[in-house]
């Protein structure tokens, strides 16, 4: 598979990534930040994502940017999920879209990289407040990703 | 015993920036957070991840 994704640019301390989409539109900033939480005593990260909105000054995933570029989008913030993994292989990373049609659309993102993914990484879905192996055309709830471990 | 190994992944380089803003206490951010985090702990962490994490933290 060689799906084109946008250049990233990170912090130093591989929890913030930026890249700038490209389209009818014009030039729109694009932040995915992963933030360390944990739940009964298992420590993971929590992705957020969305463009950068000078105007608020902050992060914004409500909007509709329309740079006919989603496939590429999806795939940059599926590398940015791959490349927090390598660097925390310990971690597990959790998503859900703020909407379900934003959840939807992680969906895609995850179904169209899944062979690429699936090399190294254990996807799972939450289905009906269950978690089971991610499989295409199924709507789930959230996501989480963590590094495939083979000995 | 062999140690567990990890296939490398990312296909491209990514320029680490020195000066790049940390957006962990964008509210935004710390928003989708709490939301998260409030669904995850109803729903809980894949069980297997929550076993081998505890050990780790």
């Amino acid at each position: 598979m060689n799906q084109e994704r946008y250049q990233l640019l990170s912090h130093k301390n591989h929890l913030n990534f930026e890249f700038v989409s490209e389209g009818p539109n014009g030039k729109i900033k694009k932040i995915v930040r992963f933030s360390p939480e944990n739940i009964g005593g298992a420590t993971f990260f929590n992705l957020a994502f969305g463009h950068w909105d000078e105007e608020i000054g902050d992060i914004d995933d409500q909007a509709i940017s329309n740079n006919k570029d989603t496939i590429k989008i999806l795939a940059t913030v599926a590398e940015t999920v791959i490349a927090v993994t390598e660097y925390f292989p310990d971690m597990m990373v959790a998503a859900q879209g703020s909407t379900p049609g934003r959840t939807r659309l992680y969906q895609m993102g995850i179904a169209a990289n899944l062979n690429k993914i699936k090399k190294a990484l254990e996807v799972f879905g939450l289905n009906k407040g269950r978690w089971e192996p991610f499989t295409r055309n199924i709507n789930y709830e959230a996501f989480s990703v963590k590094f495939k471990e083979t000995v | 015993m062999k140690m567990p190994t990890r296939k490398k992944l990312t296909s491209q380089s990514i320029t680490v920036v020195d000066d790049m803003r940390d957006y962990g206490s964008s509210p935004f951010v710390i928003e989708k957070n709490r939301k998260l985090k409030a669904f995850l702990d109803k729903h809980g962490l894949p069980e297997e991840y929550t076993r081998r994490r505890k050990r780790i933290d």
